[in-house]
């Protein structure tokens, strides 16, 4: 099945537009060149099949709670997460995505430079607790 | 033959075995961890077919940036409203 792939109003739309409107025209300097290349590969797969298996798409439950929709992440490059990331969710009509925002930023400049870490390591135990022994 | 027994990176200090047990693999080669305390894991194999697992955690919500967030916030609020863009036609960006 594919779907119908729409952009999050209105930043992303605009982000969008401004984007393919350029690469059309042949407007885009060799960085963003490379960036629309991935992003519009991904979103080629994303429309096709978003368990595609170069997406890596996966759920963000934190997001997920936040906004009480299913947000998933899905990466523009395969196991290179620093090469960006795309959040979106099902809807708003069924058989559509809708991309919600994208990372790297279009206005930070510094591409790259995020921490862009899956996982990280555990935070230090918090001590046990003091508790009085063989109290029943 | 070196100890294949890895201390682990910030030392090993402190660290006692709190369960051991036999497994064995299933069809699939996939064994179950008893008791696992985190839900993810860097599993690292070894050539002498150790097998290393570090425990992880999620990288929490704070480190997307501010920019990001407040992008995916107004698409999430519009996208409750029914509101997004006209379908994007990619075709002209995509190889065959």
């Amino acid at each position: 099945m594919s779907f119908r792939l729409r952009m999050g109003v209105p930043e992303m739309e605009a982000y969008w537009n401004d984007l393919a409107g350029r690469k059309l025209q042949g407007r885009l300097d060799k960085h963003e060149e490379k960036f629309f290349k991935k992003l519009a590969k991904a979103l080629g797969f994303l429309a096709q099949n978003p368990r595609h298996p170069g997406l890596a798409s996966h759920e963000i439950d934190d997001l997920t709670r936040q906004h009480g929709i299913k947000i998933f992440q899905s990466y523009l490059e395969n196991n290179t997460p620093a090469a960006g990331r795309l959040f979106w969710a099902y809807g708003p009509e069924q058989g559509d995505i809708t991309v919600l925002a994208i990372e790297p930023h279009p206005e930070d400049q510094k591409r790259g430079a995020y921490q862009r870490i899956k996982l990280s390591a555990l935070p230090p135990r918090k001590p046990k607790s003091q508790e009085p022994k063989g109290g029943k | 033959m070196p100890s294949a027994t890895l201390k682990g990176r910030h030392g090993a200090a402190g660290v006692t075995v709190v369960e051991q047990y036999d497994v064995a693999a299933d069809a699939k080669k996939r064994i179950s961890l008893r008791n696992a305390t985190t839900k993810y894991f860097n599993i690292k194999a070894l050539s002498n077919g150790y097998y290393i697992l570090e425990p992880r955690v999620l990288v929490p919500l704070q480190t997307l940036p501010a920019r990001v967030r407040k992008m995916l916030d107004r698409s999430v609020s519009g996208l409750k409203k029914g509101l997004a863009s006209p379908p994007v036609d990619l075709t002209p960006f995509l190889k065959h």
